[in-house]
């Protein structure tokens, strides 16, 4: 459903990111992997658009969406939770949520999916009406994403969405995570720590210095030692 | 643009303490008060229209005033008798000088040309951010001035410009800053306001949830100038003489200082601003005489107003730099007040 094809980044005359393809199909969970400083980050900016792209296409349901702005990107169903938890602080958990809802004009639905994230995340409830910024990591974490998909995106891009967490929370947003796969919503889950999300990834990228190193199954990325240890290092199984 | 019914009461609550307090001086106060209060008025409008921009979009706006400036001198040249013309403007273009407009038409045209400016000026400042926005803002508050001063035929350039008809009331003024007060809230409110203000905080992760920013930014641009725009052409209307020093760095100064110390994010902050400081420089105006005191003949100290402006807007900034609200509404005070008496977390 989603494809990028030799997509480059440049910052002046630094090339962060160099020719770099990769696709997502329909109802998929596919991680992108790599070291700090690969080029994550940028690939994903330059995919939603907040950073200009110097090189490539990206198609999303079978639609040349290169050209495109964010906004109009958001509306035809993609959206990134950024990394570092970017919760609007001074905000409340009320106003995040519903800014998540910008491209949206249902009210009644927009009041479903709410109450649906309150129910899911009970935290939120207790906090609807203070401000973003006393929540807990984890807590902020759970609203970004909830502020994602307030959107009703149907390919959700996350950029580490388990830094700085404690390893219990992690593990509560990745279970999150695959239960969202059973929504339909697809997804493109960047992470530097490669081992608990190829638990649950179908495929898997592995990018460095800008440039993809390795594709395959999340098992073929298991299995290849090597690849783990130069790029992820960790021991292959 | 719809408003979320607490964020109105707030707002019509705030509006109505200033139409008490203007109807109060209307009927009883003496000459020299009900200029005051004028003048008071006009720069409530005028930090309100501020506020629009700046409290929503968090970047700091120095050329408001020239909005003012424009639509001060379009409703001047147009309303302004051609009997005082024909020997203020001998030389006009445009035959300016050959006919006169009512002074409610003569303000719709002065609103309508300040837009249009506001407009072009708008389309290079939205894609700015930052300092360079600010810088930009400057930049034209000069440019207004430097064309006023020089282009004398038009103008009477750094001369006063004279013979206004007197027509604004206390009574429009009041209205016209309750208006302003409600507009500002219904922007600050909306969901256009909420997003620029979210994309104030993180233009990434505004942009991440599909807020058009450029957008809204240039609509908050131009109700900002829109409301500048009334706040100059009902100061002319009042006064009956301009000059160009009227709309320049003194009042984008005093203006910009009701609004850091009240709070720029919040619409209640902006009146409370512009209350307070009214109050200090009109107590350091009253000092800066030197006054008899107590039996005793204080001294002369010329500049002490300039001197309390720069020192309201230093110790803010060091002491409470987001203003004394913060970004608080009125209603939001009592809002929360009442979430925690009936026990819900809102800290």
């Amino acid at each position: 459903m989603f494809k990028a094809e030799n997509v480059s980044v440049s910052y002046g005359p630094i090339r962060a990111v160099r020719d770099v393809s990769l696709t997502v199909g329909e109802g998929e969970i596919v991680t992108l992997l790599g070291p700090n400083g690969a080029g994550k980050s940028s690939l994903i900016s330059a995919i939603i658009g907040l950073v200009p792209k110097t090189g490539g296409r990206i198609a999303f349901r079978d639609e040349d969406v290169t050209v495109l702005g964010t906004e109009a990107l958001v509306c035809r169903g993609m959206t990134v939770t950024p990394e570092g938890r970017r919760v609007f602080a001074e905000l409340t958990v009320a106003e995040n949520l519903r800014l998540g809802a910008a491209t949206r004009g249902d009210p009644d639905g927009i009041a479903e999916d709410t109450e649906k994230f309150l129910e899911m995340f009970p935290i939120l409830r207790r906090r609807f009406h203070s401000a973003a910024k006393y929540l807990s990591g984890g807590e902020q974490q759970m609203l970004a994403i909830s502020r994602s998909l307030m959107s009703r995106p149907r390919f959700l891009m996350l950029d580490e969405p388990s830094l700085g967490l404690a390893p219990r929370i992690v593990d509560q947003i990745f279970e999150f995570l695959i239960q969202l796969r059973t929504w339909g919503v697809t997804m493109l889950v960047v992470e530097q720590n490669a081992g608990e999300v190829l638990e649950f990834a179908d495929r898997a990228y592995v990018l460095a210095s800008g440039a993809m190193q390795f594709s395959g199954t999340a098992e073929d990325l298991r299995q290849s030692g090597g690849v783990m240890e130069m790029y992820l290092g960790l021991e292959g199984h | 643009m719809m408003i979320e019914r607490r964020a109105l009461v707030g707002a019509v609550v705030l509006g109505l303490c200033i139409a008490v307090a203007g109807l109060l001086v209307w009927g009883f106060a003496a000459p020299y008060h009900q200029r005051l209060f004028f003048t008071f008025l006009v720069n409530l409008i005028a930090v309100v229209g501020l506020q629009v921009f700046m409290g929503n979009s968090d970047i700091t706006h120095f050329g408001h005033v020239g909005f003012m400036g424009i639509s001060a001198y379009v409703t001047a040249i147009l309303a302004t008798p051609v009997a005082v013309k024909r020997s203020a403007l001998a030389t006009a273009p445009f035959g300016v000088n050959t006919f006169e407009l009512s002074p409610l038409v003569a303000v719709l045209f002065a609103i309508l040309i300040t837009l249009a400016v506001a407009f072009l000026v708008g389309l290079m400042m939205v894609r700015q951010a930052g300092i360079a926005a600010t810088i930009a803002t400057v930049a034209f508050l000069v440019i207004v001035h430097v064309v006023v001063m020089n282009w004398v035929d038009l103008t009477r350039g750094p001369r006063a410009f004279y013979g206004i008809p007197p027509k604004a009331t206390i009574g429009w003024a009041v209205a016209t800053a309750f208006g302003a007060i409600v507009l500002a809230r219904a922007f600050r409110d909306s969901r256009w306001g909420l997003q620029l203000r979210a994309s104030s905080e993180d233009v990434a992760a505004a942009s991440a949830v599909g807020v058009p920013i450029r957008k809204l930014r240039f609509a908050a641009w131009m109700l900002s100038a829109f409301i500048m725009a009334v706040a100059g052409a009902l100061f002319t209307l009042f006064v009956g003489t301009i000059s160009p020093k009227s709309f320049y760095f003194d009042l984008t100064f005093l203006t910009i200082a009701m609004l850091i110390l009240g709070g720029m994010h919040s619409v209640t902050g902006a009146v409370v601003g512009c209350v307070i400081v009214t109050a200090g420089v009109e107590t350091m105006r009253f000092l800066e005489s030197g006054p008899v005191f107590a039996g005793a003949k204080l001294p002369e100290m010329f500049g002490l107003t300039g001197f309390f402006l720069g020192l309201v807007i230093v110790l803010s900034m060091a002491f409470r730099p987001s203003g004394l609200l913060g970004s608080d509404e009125i209603d939001d005070i009592w809002h929360r007040r009442r979430l925690r008496k009936a026990g819900v977390e809102v800290s």
